[in-house]
C-alpha cells in the first residue's frame, strides 16, 4: 500500500508535468529573452519547475490565465537576481531579431516600440522607470505600449 | 468612473505584462468582476499574450523534465530540520550551550531506511538477472549431458564386461 506522502509526490509530479507539457517551451523562450544564454536559461527553468512543487496547489488561483500567472512567477524569481547580473544580460542594443527570428511581432515594431514592450515584458520594468530612461513622460509610454499591442492583434 | 476611460488607460497591458502594483491589481480585479467589458478586454489581451509566447517558444533540450523531476523527489526525500536557536546571554553560558551542542551533534547515521540509487543501475541490474538464468540454463543443460554421458560409459562397460566373459 502506499503512503499519502508518495500519492502526493505522484499527484504534484504529474499535476507540474501537466503545465511543463504546456508551458516549458514558452517559457524556456521567455528566459532566453532575458538570459542571452540557452544553458543558463534551462538552468532557471529547471529551478523555477522544482519551486512550483512546493506550493502547487496555489499555483493558478482561479479565473486568471495560467500562461500569465506562470510568466509573472518566472518574472519574479528572475527578479531577485542581482541587478548587476540583469543588466550585463541585456544586450547594448535592443533588437532582439538579431538573436533570432523567432519572433515576427517586434519586426513590426519601432526601435521605442520594442524598447517599451521588451523593457516592461522581459525586464519588468515600470512605466516610470521607461518614461526616465526614454526622456518622455508616463502618458507616452502608455500609448506606445497600447500600439505595440495593437501590433500583436493585427498581426495575429 | 467611465470604463472605456480605464480599458484605453493602458493599464490592462500593463497587468498582463506582470507589471502592475498590487493596488494596480486589486483594483483591476475588483473591476474585471463587475464589468464584462473589462474581463472581455483582459482575455483578448491574455490570448494575445499567450500568442507572443508561443511565437518565441524554445523546445527544451531533451532531459530537462528528468532533471526537474530528480530536483522534485529530492525536495520530498530532504527532511526538515529544526533551525538553530541561539539564546542570548553572557558569554559563560553561550560556552556551555556551544559545548552542549558540540556533544549533541554527533549522530551522523540517517533515519531513512531506504536508499537513493542512481537509474543506471536498473541496466546493470537487469543484466546481472539476466546472465545468472543464462548460467542457470547451462548449467541445467551441462548436469544432463553429463548424467547422460555417464550412464552411456557404464553401458559401455557393462558391455564390454559381457564381451570379455567367453575368455
Amino acid at each position: 500500500m502506499k503512503k499519502d506522502t508518495q500519492i502526493l509526490l505522484k499527484q504534484t509530479s504529474y499535476g507540474i508535468g501537466e503545465l511543463y507539457d504546456k508551458y516549458a517551451g514558452m517559457l524556456l523562450g521567455y528566459i532566453y529573452d532575458i538570459v542571452k544564454d540557452n544553458e543558463l536559461a534551462e538552468q532557471h527553468l529547471v529551478t523555477f519547475y522544482s519551486g512550483l512543487s512546493a506550493s502547487y496547489k496555489n499555483v493558478v488561483p482561479n479565473g486568471e490565465n495560467t500562461w500569465c500567472h506562470l510568466q509573472r512567477l518566472v518574472k519574479k524569481q528572475m527578479s531577485t537576481i542581482n541587478n548587476d547580473v540583469r543588466s550585463n544580460y541585456q544586450p547594448k542594443e535592443i533588437d532582439f531579431v538579431t538573436y533570432n527570428n523567432r519572433n515576427k511581432f517586434l519586426k513590426l515594431m519601432t526601435h521605442e516600440q520594442k524598447e517599451v514592450f521588451c523593457g516592461v515584458y522581459h525586464y519588468g520594468k515600470t512605466i516610470n522607470q521607461l518614461a526616465i530612461e526614454l526622456h518622455t513622460n508616463e502618458n507616452l509610454i502608455r500609448k506606445t505600449l497600447k500600439e505595440t499591442f495593437a501590433i500583436i492583434k493585427k498581426t495575429s | 468612473m467611465n470604463i472605456q476611460e480605464y480599458i484605453d488607460s493602458g493599464i490592462l497591458e500593463l497587468y498582463v505584462l506582470g507589471s502592475t502594483s498590487e493596488t494596480e491589481t486589486e483594483e483591476l480585479l475588483h473591476y474585471k468582476e463587475q464589468y464584462p467589458q473589462v474581463q472581455k478586454a483582459l482575455y483578448e489581451l491574455e490570448i494575445d499574450m499567450e500568442r507572443v509566447a508561443q511565437q518565441m517558444a524554445i523546445m527544451p533540450p531533451p532531459g530537462t523534465w528528468e532533471k526537474i523531476e530528480d530536483r522534485i523527489n529530492e525536495l520530498a526525500t530532504i527532511p526538515e530540520y529544526e533551525p538553530l536557536r541561539f539564546k542570548k546571554g553572557n558569554n559563560a553560558n553561550n560556552q556551555r550551550d556551544a559545548g552542549r551542542m558540540r556533544d549533541s551533534f554527533i549522530d551522523i547515521e540517517s533515519q531513512n531506511t531506504h536508499i537513493l540509487v542512481h537509474k543506471n543501475w536498473k541496466w546493470v541490474f537487469a543484466a546481472i538477472f539476466v546472465l545468472s538464468k543464462v548460467f542457470l540454463a547451462c548449467a541445467i543443460y551441462f548436469y544432463l549431458e553429463n548424467r547422460q554421458a555417464q550412464q552411456q560409459i557404464q553401458e559401455l562397460k557393462t558391455e564390454l564386461r559381457t564381451h570379455k566373459m567367453p575368455y
